[in-house]
């Protein structure tokens, strides 16, 4: 098992590495795909199967997109740069940090050891208990949204902020304007439109496909999150990916049903929804996020949790696919409407 | 404690400073986003693997009736519950890094930071 982990580190380092040093952006974006993918093998034998669902998702699947919108409008060939004062600051900077940083690793306790202090304090408790408090096989769910939902909250809440600030930054346009009329009339003048549909009958036939498809493996995900890895997070990434997929065909009838206002509405309307799943309680004088005072008759505290954990990830579900749309449209728009210097 | 280097930490490291040397040295917009990925990556790494103990396994309870109280038997699942959403974040975060660089390139006209400067300079 050793073994294979240091294997696996070593291509993740080959990697990283040729990624910083190709010149073609586009294949260095395809490489880093290939480092998120070998990042997420590296995490499942580590035993953090969820982390690496979300890695395979998120890092290898959502991410690439982003970064190849991006280059789809701009150049993707990086200037060739000599050796120059800008690698030895790098450098100056560089070794003394790793210097610090090794002599720092001499006091971690060994790889893998059954005895840590990050597992021997807190985290018995979970493993030990988290079934009878929450009635959730999956202890990673029943940390990340009833231990700790007041960070996951905030975390939901960055997200959405993430999105907006890229509207924002982008000053995509016709949001302002119409963000009032398309409360009162029914126009669609915000659908986003890609530059060149795409003519290709394989691209369409292969996306209308995958697109349902995807849709019902990430509520699959969403609903099965409290017995396998899953949750709101991943389901999320995979269900905004699927409607990225829409735009990418060119007569997809999803299209013309997405609009930039739809999701940013939607999107606030999750963390909306989840915190009233905190308010709720609170209106029961309990504390905020306790879902053992959620008014439901002829259920006991656990099961009340394991309903409560399921509402917030619809919640975060909803929120993170709506966030990923948004980025999504923002970066698409906004090279539409591109005016050289 | 250890008193003798662990190579994956050691791994972990050039990781880490690798992305701050890239993030540093490379003069292309998108190839600094590249590096503060790749560094922010060494991190979760290295939270993970702090929670990984051997013989133990994915942190979902397979037989709640006879689950009995010993946890050496899952891997520690507080830093997986960290690092899952310190995934996603990463990924918005990066959106929005994403559509900083693209403003400038509508403004300067370039991905190039040294351009960009002379360009601010005029």
């Amino acid at each position: 098992m050793y073994s294979l982990i240091i294997i696996i580190l070593i291509f993740t380092c080959i990697y990283a590495v040729s990624s910083l040093f190709v010149r073609d952006l586009i294949s260095a974006i395809l490489i880093l795909s290939c480092y998120s993918f070998s990042l997420s093998l590296l995490w499942a034998i580590l035993g953090a199967v969820d982390v690496a669902f979300t890695e395979a998702v998120a890092g290898a699947g959502a991410l690439t997109i982003f970064m190849i919108v991006i280059l789809f409008h701009t150049y993707h060939t990086a200037r060739k740069h000599s050796f120059d004062r800008y690698k030895v600051f790098a450098f100056i900077i560089g070794i003394p940090i790793a210097m610090f940083l090794i002599w720092g690793s001499k006091y971690l306790p060994s790889f893998g050891s059954m005895h840590t202090p990050a597992s021997d304090y807190l985290s018995p408790y979970y493993i030990t208990q988290s079934y009878n408090d929450t009635h959730t096989p999956n202890i990673v769910t029943a940390i990340l949204a009833d231990y700790r939902s007041f960070d996951t909250l905030i975390e939901t809440v960055v997200i959405f902020t993430a999105g907006i600030a890229c509207l924002l930054i982008l000053k995509v346009t016709g949001l302002h304007s119409t963000l009032i009329t398309a409360l009162f009339t029914k126009t669609n003048k915000i659908s986003c439109t890609l530059v060149h549909p795409h003519k290709s009958i394989i691209v369409n036939t292969v996306t209308s496909i995958l697109i349902p498809l995807t849709m019902l493996y990430s509520l699959y995900i969403l609903f099965h999150g409290h017995y396998s890895p899953g949750g709101g997070f991943q389901a999320g990434i995979l269900f905004g990916s699927s409607i990225i997929l829409a735009f990418l065909e060119g007569t997809h009838p999803l299209r013309n049903k997405i609009t930039l206002f739809k999701m940013v509405v939607l999107g606030a309307l999750g963390v909306l929804l989840y915190a009233t799943f905190g308010l709720v309680s609170v209106l029961q004088n309990g504390n905020f996020l306790n879902y053992r005072f959620l008014l439901i008759p002829g259920m006991n505290d656990a099961q009340k949790h394991s309903l409560g954990i399921l509402g917030i990830e619809v919640g975060v579900f909803i929120a993170v696919s709506c966030t990923l749309v948004v980025i999504f449209l923002a970066l698409i728009r906004s090279q539409n409407e591109r005016k050289p210097l | 404690m250890i008193n003798y280097l662990e190579p994956i930490y050691l791994i972990y490291i050039f990781l880490f400073v690798f992305g701050l040397c890239g993030m540093l040295a490379s003069r292309n917009l998108i190839r600094k986003i590249f590096a503060m990925s790749i560094m922010q990556t060494s991190v979760i790494l290295f939270f993970v693997s702090l929670a990984y103990k051997v013989k133990a396994t994915v942190p979902i309870i397979h037989d709640h009736l006879h689950h009995n109280n010993n946890s050496e038997l899952y891997v520690n699942p507080l830093p997986h519950a960290l690092m899952l959403t310190a995934i996603v974040v990463s990924v918005s975060t990066i959106g929005v890094a994403l559509s900083l660089v693209f403003s400038i390139y509508k403004t300067w006209d370039s991905l190039e930071e040294d351009t960009v400067l002379e360009r601010m300079m005029d």
